[in-house]
């Protein structure tokens, strides 16, 4: 990473090391990422240079997986382009809505805490949208009462 | 030992009060969801603040930690909007706010306790389905009203005489 | 560092009364803050409480007197809109006689406002007063004064707490009332058994113990089921049917005929769920019964009524902790509306506008001759406008547009008229339609009493200033009052409120000793009757004597009838309407309100699976309903809460009244919105439709 004043800098990001998420298109003050998704699959949109005032590093420096590196340019372009880079969103299990990258599913993965892996079944949420992580919880929480209230149904 | 919300489905009704006064307490967003279970239950759900909260190892820059009470703190000027930790919540209770573009969670009404109050979805819930308090506490009523409701749901005692 | 104020109000949304805060700071409300200490709600709201805040400082309040111009509105100042308004009140009546006004008062108001705004309306001299309550609980006026000789809530609602069975018939409290579920709640936890009777299975059916899913209309039948089971059993109270009760035989006689076999082919519910729900009922030691629209609207609301009575009074179940009934008012005021009189019948504290004595005594205080024939009553009000009879409407804070039956009709009346005065907070539906329209203060803008379902009478604490020139209603009625030759003697800016409820002190015995300061500073109000200023309230009614000549209380056994509008081939589904959690009746309010709107945006329609098989509907699909009296479009609801054969809808959106018959229960006159025969097709569906 590198800064000077009146700065030209290339962006390069590492799409293998890119998981997908928000983190540079919310914290990029010049609006340089986008991402939109469509159709199951989420693509990344980044321009190749930066033309930011400031000495910025924000992306850089946001980025999870420290895919973003910033270099000076060693000449400038006129006007950036744009380069893209596409990942697969996982489908909700329960209600079929894609929510997240398959990519930031797999790290979430490697990374939950004991008590909640007891088991592969106990593990499920993973694979549910927020909306149907909800309605489970609801489920499970109002089963016990179901017996007392609702004594004819099973 | 921390003091957290903990819901009752046998005494929510479905009736929103704690999603809008949570939402009026937190500048238009809200933190608690009432879930609807096949038109016969209702459950308000919020940050459970659990212990080695999945969310607080998702999150890279320390915006999402826990605390010596034992609950999950949130710092908005850490948060880098990536939405991890939406996807890590187990509960599906993390928020995201697009404006800001940064995540909301429960945080116990802060603003609030710092003013001597109580979170405001447990003094609103027109039920008492609400309640903040201890886990023990919690547990004790709600055994208390399990056990009276299995008792209830048993098949009537012939009459004497 | 800026001074926070806290200011207690009454919420102004329920019946219930709930207290709350309002922080001010720097003249503008910036929050607000929930009440511990009041002992209803205990600090506790429900969503539309919690909401109140969007509504005080909505951008829509109207802050200037309008007056319609070319078929827009033009501005103009205060003195004029009050000469205009004043000047076509006294054309009209001087031209065709004072019965040709009519006036329709305000459940949203204060006790002061509405009393003399039907003060103004007698002195002018027509009985042409009335409000919603004709809507609602016209028919627990009525029924319950048949039986008890007063027809209100008998017992507090905390009371709830300490019956053994709770009987919930024709209410949805889960949703309208939530503080009452937190008393019913209580009463579970000690031990009691609840018993839920609703053609729908609401969150309110939810706390059930018993589940009575019986037909719409069907609630004599049931009952007098009930009260079958209950005298074979030998569960009935012998020693209060005799000490405190007349006309016990002609109700077993008629009791006799409803046998569960029988009940069971009228109300739809099991004979053995019958007898269980009696037997419940009868063997409690404190039993109560908590009823609403479900009761009351219908064609045979005051029927209704009487059989609630009737079942308390064959156990005992009246004049005792626990023990009562509880009949749930919908708005804010709607009980002290009635109490002041805003009812074509009845004097401020229920005397007859046809009792010659009740005429003298207020004649003498009001220094005026009075009219004896009562008056024309909201639905009967809107007729006589279509007709051209009635030639001018003053309406304080009501929009019939939305809350009658038969919406298409209510509009060709108010368009036949050649004045209309609207005063609200907001341009709704009806003030649209209106020839003049004053902004007027929100009930935290304004001082003055509010009286609770409970005949809690609680004073509501001015927290902040009205937005622009509106004023409060009190301030309106005595201005226009004032043109019309009569001085109310208001003091002309603060104090008005506690100078007529002075006033009311003198005149409504009940109200005698609820005078401002002592009302001012309880939380929670002053139950009535409160005769005098040492008295403490009355918390519960009937615990010694009842208020009828003999003291005894009266059965009224009544016999099932259908209702109105029976389903025909064309109209082949009962259409019930009510309400939901987040949305306050005819929306005005709740309908301006972000938070509650994004809970439930639009109109909708709940229909069985197996009707929406049929009709080939599917969830979310717009639907057109229509009934014989218009259509509507709606969204589908596919749900098993309403019963094959019913479909249900809110009434908080237009529409939904374009629908509901204006079939009249013939003493209390309240439409029976709560069966109507409908057709319900796909949008896009041929129907019965014009040619295109």
């Amino acid at each position: 990473m590198m800064t000077g004043n009146l700065n030209q800098l290339v962006v390069d990001v590492d799409t293998d090391k890119c998981i997908g998420c928000w983190a540079c298109t919310h914290v990029c003050p010049a609006d340089l990422f986008t991402f939109a998704d469509q159709d199951g699959r989420r693509t990344l949109r980044f321009a190749n240079t930066c033309h930011y005032e400031e000495d910025c590093t924000r992306c850089a420096d946001a980025c999870p997986e420290e895919a973003i590196t910033l270099t000076t340019a060693t000449e400038t372009a006129s006007e950036a382009a744009y380069l893209t880079a596409t990942f697969d969103l996982l489908d909700c299990q329960q209600c079929g809505t894609p929510f997240t990258t398959t990519r930031i599913v797999d790290r979430l993965l490697g990374a939950i805490p004991p008590q909640f892996q007891t088991d592969a079944e106990a593990l499920s949420w993973v694979r549910l949208c927020p909306s149907c992580r909800q309605l489970t919880e609801g489920e499970r929480m109002a089963r016990e009462w179901v017996m007392v209230r609702w004594p004819g149904e099973a | 030992m921390a003091r957290l919300i903990y819901a009752d489905p046998s005494h929510c009704i479905d009736c929103r009060a704690c999603e809008v006064a949570c939402q009026r307490e937190h500048e238009g967003l809200p933190n608690v969801w009432v879930v609807r279970v096949e038109d016969r239950f209702a459950v308000p759900l919020s940050c459970r603040h659990c212990e080695r909260a999945p969310c607080v190892v998702a999150c890279y820059t320390g915006a999402l930690s826990e605390t010596e009470e034992g609950t999950i703190s949130f710092d908005a000027a850490k948060c880098t909007g990536c939405g991890l930790c939406l996807f890590a919540c187990p509960f599906g209770v993390m928020g995201f706010d697009w404006v800001s573009k940064v995540v909301h969670q429960c945080d116990l009404c802060a603003v609030r306790q710092a003013e001597g109050k109580l979170p405001a979805c447990a003094v609103t819930c027109p039920t008492n389905a609400l309640a903040y308090g201890e886990y023990e506490a919690f547990t004790q009523g709600a055994k208390r009203r399990a056990a009276l409701a299995m008792v209830r749901a048993l098949p009537p005692r012939p009459a004497a005489g | 560092m800026t001074h926070r104020s806290l200011v207690p109000t009454i919420c102004p949304y329920c019946g219930v009364g709930c207290g709350l805060y309002i922080a001010v700071e720097d003249g503008r409300a910036v929050g607000l803050e929930y009440m511990p200490n009041h002992p209803v709600n205990e600090g506790a709201l429900c969503s539309k409480g919690n909401a109140v805040l969007e509504i005080l400082n909505h951008p829509e309040r109207l802050r200037h007197p309008v007056k319609k111009m070319n078929g827009g509105w033009q501005r103009i100042s205060w003195s004029e809109a009050l000469d205009l308004v004043s000047q076509k009140i006294g054309e009209i009546r001087q031209v065709h006689g004072p019965n040709a006004l009519g006036f329709l008062a305000s459940a949203k108001c204060t006790n002061e406002e509405n009393y003399i705004f039907q003060k103004l309306a007698r002195l002018l001299g027509t009985n042409n007063v009335d409000h919603c309550a004709r809507l609602c609980h016209a028919p627990t006026v009525v029924g319950l004064a048949r039986a008890f000789g007063s027809g209100a809530m008998t017992n507090p609602i905390p009371d709830l707490a300490n019956a053994n069975c709770i009987l919930v018939i024709g209410s949805n409290l889960a949703e309208n009332h939530a503080p009452v579920a937190r008393w019913v709640l209580r009463a579970k936890e000690k031990g009691a058994k609840v018993i839920v009777a609703d053609p729908r299975l609401t969150p309110t059916a939810w706390l059930a113990d018993i589940l009575l899913p019986l037909r719409s209309g069907s609630d004599v039948a049931l009952l007098n089921g009930l009260m079958h089971v209950i005298i074979e059993e030998g569960l009935t109270d012998q020693a209060f049917i005799a000490q405190r009760t007349d006309g016990y035989e002609k109700l077993v006689k008629v009791a006799r005929d409803y046998t569960p076999d029988h009940v069971a082919g009228v109300a739809g519910v099991s004979p053995a769920l019958i007898v269980e729900a009696a037997r419940a009922y009868g063997r409690a030691n404190s039993a109560a019964i908590v009823y609403c629209m479900g009761i009351t609207q219908h064609t045979s609301g005051s029927d209704n009524v009487s059989a609630c009575a009737n079942l308390a009074l064959i156990c005992g179940q009246v004049g005792r902790p626990g023990a009562g009934l509880w009949p749930l008012r919908g708005q804010n005021n709607v009980q002290g509306a009635c109490d002041m009189g805003a009812l074509a019948e009845f004097y401020p504290g229920y005397r007859r506008v046809d009792d010659p004595q009740a005429m003298e005594a207020f004649g003498r205080a009001w220094e005026s001759d009075l009219k004896s024939t009562p008056g024309l009553t909201v639905v009967e009000m809107m007729n006589a406008a279509a007709a051209g009879e009635v030639k001018a409407l003053v309406i304080m804070g009501e929009n019939p547009l939305l809350s009658d039956p038969n919406a298409n009709h209510v509009r060709q009346a108010l368009e036949a008229l050649d004045f209309l005065a609207v005063q609200d907070i907001f341009l709704t539906e009806t003030a649209q339609l209106a020839d003049v329209v004053l902004p007027v203060a929100a009930w935290a803008e304004k001082e003055g009493t509010f009286t609770s379902t409970g005949r809690r009478v609680q004073w509501s604490h001015r927290a902040v200033a009205p937005p622009g020139e509106a004023r409060d209603d009190l301030w309106i009625i005595g201005q226009i009052a004032q043109r019309l030759g009569f001085d109310f003697a208001l003091p002309a800016e603060d104090g008005s409120a506690a100078t007529v409820l002075s006033e009311i002190n003198q005149l409504v015995p009940s109200y005698g000793g609820i005078t401002p300061q002592h009302v001012a500073e309880t939380v929670g109000g002053l139950f009535w009757p409160c005769p005098t200023a040492d008295h403490p309230g009355t918390p519960t009614l009937h615990t010694a004597t009842f208020p009828t000549l003999d003291g005894r209380a009266r059965f009224a056994p009544v016999r099932y009838a259908p209702p109105a509008e029976e389903t025909t081939p064309d109209y082949p589904l009962v259409l019930t309407t009510g309400r939901v959690a987040v949305h306050h009746n005819a929306g005005s309010m709740t309908r301006r309100s972000p938070s509650l709107m994004d809970r439930a945006p639009t109109l909708f329609i709940e229909i069985n699976p197996s009707d929406a098989a049929q009709l080939g509907i599917a969830e979310g699909d717009p639907v057109t309903i229509a009934t014989l009296r218009g259509d509507a479009t709606a969204k589908a609801r596919v749900t098993d809460k309403v019963r094959a054969g019913t479909a249900f809808m809110p009434f908080h959106f237009p529409g939904t009244n374009q629908l509901t018959v204006d079939a009249l229960d013939v003493e209390a006159k309240i439409p029976e919105f709560k069966v109507a025969a409908c057709q319900v097709r796909p949008e896009s569906a041929a129907g019965m439709s014009e040619e295109g």
